[in-house]
């Protein structure tokens, strides 16, 4: 046994629970189906993006902490690997959306009623919107995130046992090596899967925007379960004020980049009025302006004042409600971002996108704790888990 | 009266247990921030944030209003068809704006709260104290009523200080 | 007389960091050789810059008196190249203070010790970048004693200035940041100026650092009031770095102009100006460092951090040219299309092509920690990453502006030997007012480096704790 931290044994209802949930969840979905066919998969289109988001997020932020040689997260550092490693289980979480790709992207099929200029441009997009070549860069960039994400976890628990400090430098290095392919998919994937939703459509900023909303996602389940891990094995006792005072910290400097980059995103659209680019911002701002309001004032606006408080970040409790805030601000979010491909004129909300939602959410959590059962919840063999636990601010 | 320490931490202790032993009207002078230093004198929470908020409000809300006033009322004027009143727009400056008088009231609050500029100070009087900005860590208490220079040496040097002096003259 | 520094334990071989400091010195040392530079005259080489940086100042003035007596028809802009050399070094320049506000104010936010030794040359760069940049703007107004137009003032023919155009913000993103800048350093700055008064031995010297720093006592209250004061400027200083260089794209962005409009330019101007600054901070700090004997204050910790910052932003800016170009193509638009074509293969294509080998292949060296630590590489690529970044700007600014929307309208553009003037000149006139900064200023932060060599002292102890703890766990 570890002095720091024993193995963590416990949680098999709460693995259950939620795969439970999570079928249940799905299962409505696949009624909906026969409802609604185009309904639900957008649905089930906006619950994957979200949940495969914030595996994704944990990713690239895991990725960024061991580049940049970070030493504070190393005791919240686990929770991000067991996340980042569901993301083959979203490969399979995918399979839905690729038997819909018809009914969610116009371009396998554009309708009969498209302008002939629309068909044109269409055409000269085919060498690259078309879906054999879709499905190779899917498949690509779930093997990439599924490699980096397993080697991670894999070297990372290998270290529990034996603490050679070579396995810290070969997580470094993979990290490090590993980012500028990981932004890449990344970028190319919010191309696929959420722009090409309104093939005309062209913001070169969007990907960008798309990972820094998954940051603000993943690091805001990081910091609910940081606050929540209490118990026989888990880390949570490990942590300190500042812990969550740095966690904080980040959450707010994410929380800004996000909105930096929607309002460059949202002003140069709106400013130069092009047609091709001017569509898709009519429609969230000015259709949908209820939602586009509350995600202006509840994803930035009162985060915003809340993470400027020194005192709010240092405890556990308060960040955690922020955080859960942020998680439900960011599923507003995505879903903002993939509805109104369908329902430009009017928010509408479907029933499935709950359910949708709920079930993708449960199966991924089950599978994160699941991989969690057994092993360590922090990576006690780090060498500079120690540092992390001493971390003080001035 | 002013004495040297040769250590921050022999410092920072002394002013603690000078302060515990009731004395007021203490400084202590370093050529770095110290390490617990203003705990150790029990100084309030400092205003310069409250400071920053109030002129980064002002900076936003004037600049909002004066954009507003001059492009949308007062002088109208068709730019490629966008509306007169374009507030996206007006982001940019307001955003200037804010971050502009929030750093002024940074600097002169901060300034101002510290009572600087000062050119002089009666601790100038002591050539010895040349070393607070260069290496040396001094404490200073004002002798006043109860607690006249000697007893302060006396302390000081019981707490460890290498060296006091008397320094006369007004006091700010 | 510096003590031989512990032999500090470390959790293992491959994990050794470098040092920041080199060799352990009491703060009496520290003080005596970071005043060295402001204490000592100038050398021979020293004043044989000076001449240089002089003689390219008069270019640089002739340039300027042709300018506003001539007009900007002395210049090679024409139409539709209204832009080209005034706004590509404008916003060059720019991009390069920027870098000095990152390590000054975002490493201090993100708790980088390393920022420390050579945060005031960064800073001082990004005040002379500022300025130089400022003075291209003015100068393309033609009529330059009529800058005050740009300022909301009421004016006898009762308008206004527009604020729906870029003009305004840079106006008031230029000043801002140069204001805040200059707070950001002098307040930085004060307590050294402190300490230059008390070691000074002339009473004159005495008496005028004694002015400037305001009567600084180190009293425990300016302290507490200072910290939380720098650190918010700090925190102010962030989102404005941020947004000056957002404003500067928005120059461009908020056009209709193929090749301008784009979404990603402010995230990825921003990156590009850090990138920019940070090579411009190695290409002065690496003979600085030697010249002024600061090597054990400046180690290979911070060149190596500096070099890594080179690569990340680098890379962030490889990742915005090629997926400006993706998307260029992605959108299926004829002008788009076109003017990315242009850039690839049209009569600039070597400038283009040029700007991707310096930006984008060049800083993929410093992958290899060998490289990071050979210091004519990293300076060698440091300026090509200079030339780079210039060159980013005119593929930007001046190809887009030769080939707008209507083919009728294209052109061609070459500079004037006024506007190599300007830009030749502007390096030497940056050149000169540094050189004489770092005589009159310390190039060091006194105070800082004392707190960072007792923060160096209680890492090793922690470090000594560390290894005594895990002794006994068999760890190597």
């Amino acid at each position: 046994m570890n002095p720091v931290l024993p193995r963590f044994e416990g949680g098999q209802r709460l693995v259950l629970g939620c795969a439970a949930v999570g079928t249940l969840g799905l299962g409505l979905t696949a009624l909906g189906l026969t409802q609604n066919t185009r309904e639900t998969l957008f649905s089930y289109h906006f619950a994957f993006t979200y949940w495969m988001g914030l595996a994704l997020g944990a990713l690239l932020l895991l990725a960024t902490f061991h580049a940049a040689r970070a030493r504070w997260p190393t005791a919240v550092r686990r929770p991000l690997e067991l996340g980042a490693a569901t993301l083959p289980l979203f490969a399979l979480l995918f399979v839905p959306v690729v038997l819909g790709l018809s009914p969610l992207f116009p371009w396998v099929h554009p309708p009969a009623d498209l302008p002939p200029h629309a068909r044109e441009q269409l055409l000269a997009k085919a060498p690259y919107l078309n879906v054999p070549f879709f499905l190779v860069r899917t498949v690509l960039y779930f093997t990439v995130w599924s490699a980096v994400a397993w080697l991670l976890l894999h070297w990372s628990t290998r270290q529990d046992e034996s603490g050679d400090v070579d396995l810290t430098v070969r997580q470094r290095r993979l990290s490090a090596g590993g980012l500028p392919v990981l932004g890449l998919t990344t970028s190319f994937a919010a191309v696929d899967w959420l722009m090409s939703l309104e093939p005309r459509w062209v913001s070169s900023v969007f990907s960008a925007y798309f990972f820094i909303g998954t940051w603000v996602g993943a690091l805001a389940l990081l910091v609910v379960v940081a606050a929540s891990a209490r118990g026989a094995g888990l880390f949570g006792a490990l942590l300190g004020p500042t812990h969550f005072r740095l966690l904080g910290t980040l959450l707010f400097a994410f929380v800004c980049l996000w909105a930096y980059i929607a309002f460059c995103q949202y002003m140069l659209i709106w400013v130069a009025d092009l047609p091709e680019e001017v569509p898709w911002v009519l429609a969230r701002t000015e259709h949908w302006r209820p939602v586009a309001v509350v995600l202006v004032l509840g994803h930035f606006a009162l985060p915003f004042l809340l993470l400027l408080q020194r005192r709010l970040k240092a405890d556990r409790r308060l960040l955690a409600v922020v955080a859960l805030w942020l998680l439900a601000m960011h599923a507003l979010d995505t879903w903002w971002l993939v509805m109104p491909a369908l329902h430009p004129e009017r928010p509408t909300l479907h029933w499935t996108s709950l359910t949708a939602f709920v079930g993708v959410g449960g199966i991924a959590a089950a599978a994160a704790l699941w991989l969690a059962r057994g092993r360590y919840t922090a990576p006690v063999g780090d060498p500079f888990l120690l540092h992390s636990l001493k971390v003080k601010v001035p | 009266m002013i004495g040297e320490f040769s250590t921050p931490h022999a410092l920072v202790d002394a002013t603690r247990t000078m302060r515990e032993r009731g004395f007021t009207h203490m400084d202590t002078y370093s050529p770095y921030p110290l390490h617990g230093g203003s705990e150790a004198l029990g100084l309030p929470r400092s205003k310069v944030p409250l400071l920053a908020l109030i002129g980064g409000l002002t900076g936003v809300a004037t600049a909002f209003t004066f954009q507003t006033w001059m492009n949308t009322i007062d002088y109208p004027l068709n730019v490629g068809g966008r509306p007169t009143f374009s507030w996206p727009m007006w982001v940019p400056i307001m955003f200037e704006l804010g971050v502009l008088l929030a750093a002024f009231s940074i600097f002169f609050g901060l300034l101002g709260l510290s009572r600087l500029p000062q050119p002089y100070h009666p601790v100038f009087e002591s050539e010895a104290f040349r070393s607070a900005s260069t290496h040396g860590y001094w404490l200073s208490v004002e002798a006043k009523g109860e607690q006249s220079s000697e007893r302060i040496s006396q302390e000081l040097g019981a707490l460890g200080a290498t060296h006091t002096e008397v320094v006369k003259g007004e006091r700010e | 007389m510096a003590r031989p520094a512990p032999s500090a334990p470390i959790p293992g071989e491959p994990l050794v960091e470098l040092p920041l400091l080199e060799g352990r010195h009491t703060d009496a040392e520290l003080t005596h050789s970071l005043l060295y530079p402001v204490d000592r005259r100038g050398g021979r080489a020293f004043w044989a810059l000076v001449l240089l940086a002089l003689a390219g100042v008069g270019y640089f003035l002739v340039s300027v008196v042709v300018t506003v007596l001539v007009g900007i028809g002395a210049w090679g802009n024409n139409i539709p190249v209204a832009w080209a050399f005034g706004i590509i070094n404008f916003v060059w320049w720019i991009g390069i203070g920027h870098a000095g506000t990152l390590i000054s104010a975002i490493l201090l936010l993100l708790q980088q010790k390393w920022r420390s030794s050579i945060n005031r040359i960064a800073e001082t760069m990004t005040l002379f970048a500022v300025m130089m940049a400022a003075m291209f703007p003015l100068l393309h107004l033609g009529r330059p004693w009529f800058f005050y137009w740009l300022a909301p003032y009421p004016s006898t023919t009762r308008t206004w200035p527009q604020f729906r155009s870029a003009l305004t913000w840079d106006m008031a993103a230029i000043t801002t940041y140069f204001t805040v800048s200059f707070l950001f350093w002098y307040l930085g700055l004060l307590p050294d100026l402190a300490s230059a008064r008390d070691a000074a031995r002339s009473p004159r010297k005495r008496w005028w650092y004694g002015l400037a720093c305001l009567g600084w006592r180190g009293s425990a209250r300016h302290w507490y009031h200072w910290r939380v004061g720098y650190l918010l400027l700090a925190g102010l200083a962030t989102p404005l770095v941020v947004s000056v260089h957002t404003l500067v794209s928005f120059d461009f962005a908020i056009s209709q102009l193929p090749g301008w409009h784009s979404t990603i330019f402010p995230p990825y101007f921003v990156a590009g100006a850090i990138f920019s600054g940070l090579a411009m901070v190695l290409t002065l700090l690496l003979p600085a460092r030697r010249v002024l004997r600061l090597t054990h204050v400046v180690t290979m910790a911070h060149v190596d951090a500096l070099c890594r910052l080179l690569l990340v932003t680098g890379s962030i800016v490889a990742y915005a040219y090629l997926h400006e170009h993706f998307i260029a193509w992605y959108s299926a638009s004829t002008f788009e299309r076109s003017i990315y074509h242009t850039f690839r293969t049209g009569p600039f294509a070597p400038i283009f092509w040029l700007t991707v080998f310096c930006n984008v292949l060049v800083p993929q060296l410093f992958w290899s920690r060998r490289l990071r630590r050979n210091l004519v590489v990293v300076w060698v690529a440091a300026l090509l990453v200079n030339v780079g970044m210039w060159s980013e700007r005119f593929v930007i600014i001046a190809v887009s502006l030769t080939r707008t929307q209507l083919p009728s309208a294209w052109a061609g553009y070459s500079p004037t030997w006024v506007d190599w003037g300007l830009l030749s000149g502007s390096i030497s006139l940056f050149l000169l007012l540094f050189l004489v900064t770092v005589k009159v200023v310390p190039p060091v932060p006194i105070s800082e480096t004392k707190e960072l060599q007792r923060q160096v002292d209680e890492a090793e102890a922690f470090l000594r704790e560390v290894e005594a703890t895990r002794g006994g766990g068999g760890a190597r």
